[in-house]
């Protein structure tokens, strides 16, 4: 049960870093990494990073939810919640 | 008034990229024309272009994949000749918040952004998939996405000016950074332009027919400017930025100096007496280079060198002699005359800037480039024979003269001095 949420916080991983215009090797990227203080994605790139996720995840990402994401973990968190 | 030099050059054009291969290409005569694979299946008449070669391979070590999420390939064409146009000039890049209030951008394009509308931004509109399009495509496709892109990545805090004037665009540009800088509006200017290889853009001027379709099995031969056999245009992408500063900066912060703008002019012809959206009237594109020439205060004769629109068609013999016109010099003094769109094609709205890069390399390098595939010289142009080198010249340009001319009857001159400290 433990490797599911770690596949899906890699596969985040890779598709945050394409978007993010601070460069951060992936190992840098952890649950705490803050999306907009940290790898400064602003509210359009949001969108293209939710696009790509509900792509990859076969989900669908309320606005109200990812408006209140800030963090990759949360990110993850919403993720996981929208597949159960 | 302040005098306008030349301090900075950038150029992706399809026979060169870099000031120092662009020069070497134009000494030797080498054409950037290619056989298209893309639009020969896509059923143009014509299958050639002048493409910037290993675009994709350039791009990648250029930006990121972040970066490129806001770009069309015009902007990325642009942002490459505006950062290596920025380094050459000897310019800082600033990471931090720091801006450059001082230098200003006049920059542009004839097409723009039809490779995103023309793959994301229609299809995925018309099959009512909007929330698909993502959050990029405004920056993508305004009007300004290559001026306002230099600007960010340069930090540029002067007034950032975005010009389509289409195949004008290149020369009005550098004419806008010029007066600028003169009237003091701007200490520095980039200033240039770009187009896209997109299949969307010349799509539609083969449909016009105006494209080359009688060479597509000798792609270097057919683009042939001043020729009898001249067959229609070969359409071309690419971009070139120059910079554009007062003689008093550059030489108080010792920055090489490859040229003096002297002089230039923008006019419209009115679409009247001959001209339409798609022809010229002759007396605007007369006006205009007079105009230019008066602007710079010299005279006619002091000209040395004409780097001449010539497209290709059959407009060609009228631009000769709209400039014979205008100069009105006997004809045994008339200027050396040559016409990049031989090795280049036609760039469209990167044309001008792309070539005004090749003027300041002849004027700085001493040299006047070859103009090819015109050995049989059309019949109203036989007077000018001895004025158009079909090899290159080492030879002194002290003055030259660039004009290009675009749809809507636009017409825009600059005349460029050699340079001596």
């Amino acid at each position: 049960m433990q490797a599911q949420p770690q596949t899906t916080l890699a596969a985040l991983e890779e598709i945050v870093i394409r978007f993010a215009p601070k460069r951060q090797s992936k190992s840098a990227i952890t649950r705490d990494t803050h999306l907009v203080q940290d790898l400064e994605i602003d509210s359009p790139r949001m969108i293209d990073i939710v696009l790509e996720v509900e792509d990859r995840f076969g989900v669908s990402l309320g606005d109200i939810d990812v408006q209140n994401t800030t963090t990759v973990g949360e990110l993850l968190d919403l993720v996981e919640r929208c597949r159960a | 008034m302040n005098r306008v030099v030349i301090t900075g050059m950038g150029v992706l054009a399809p026979n060169g990229h870099g000031a120092a291969d662009f020069e070497q290409a134009l000494r030797k005569g080498r054409s950037g024309i290619r056989f298209r694979p893309e639009l020969f299946s896509l059923g143009f008449g014509c299958h050639l272009g002048g493409v910037p070669t290993a675009f994709e391979i350039l791009r990648d070590r250029y930006f990121d994949s972040a970066s490129l999420i806001g770009m069309d390939r015009h902007a990325v064409m642009a942002c490459i000749a505006g950062l290596d146009c920025w380094e050459d000039a000897g310019l800082a890049r600033h990471s931090d918040g720091h801006v450059d209030w001082d230098t200003a951008i006049s920059f542009g394009s004839g097409i723009g952004s039809l490779d995103t509308i023309g793959k994301e931004l229609v299809p995925l509109t018309d099959a009512g998939r909007v929330r698909r399009l993502g959050s990029s495509i405004p920056e993508r496709i305004m009007s300004s996405s290559a001026s306002a892109r230099l600007a960010g990545l340069l930090g540029v805090g002067g007034q950032v000016w975005s010009i389509s004037s289409a195949c004008a665009t290149g020369a009005e540009a550098i004419i806008n950074g010029y007066r600028m800088v003169r009237d003091g509006h701007a200490r520095r200017v980039l200033a240039g332009s770009c187009e896209s290889d997109s299949p969307y853009v010349s799509a539609s001027f083969d449909a016009m027919r105006v494209l080359c379709r009688n060479f597509n099995d000798a792609p270097e031969r057919a683009s042939r400017p001043l020729s009898a056999s001249a067959a229609g245009f070969v359409p071309a992408a690419g971009a070139a930025a120059v910079m554009l500063e007062t003689l008093d900066d550059a030489v108080a912060r010792r920055a090489s100096i490859y040229a003096e703008i002297i002089g230039g002019a923008v006019n419209c012809g009115g679409q009247r007496n001959g001209g339409t959206m798609t022809a010229g009237n002759p007396e605007g594109a007369r006006r205009c280079i007079r105009e230019a020439v008066q602007s710079a205060g010299i005279q006619p004769g002091e000209i040395d060198l004409i780097s001449g629109h010539l497209t290709a068609t059959k407009a060609d013999p009228t631009e000769i002699a709209n400039w014979a016109a205008a100069l009105e010099l006997p004809r045994e003094r008339f200027p050396l005359l040559n016409a990049p769109k031989s090795l280049l094609g036609h760039a469209l709205g990167a044309a001008g800037a792309i070539e005004c890069v090749a003027v300041i390399l002849q004027v700085w390098k001493r040299f006047v480039h070859p103009s090819l595939n015109c050995e049989d010289l059309h019949p109203d142009l036989q007077w000018c024979e001895s004025r158009i080198p079909r090899t290159c010249l080492e030879k002194e340009t002290r003055i030259a003269a660039k004009a290009s001319f675009g749809f809507g009857d636009v017409n825009a001159c600059l005349l460029f001095r050699q340079f001596n400290s």
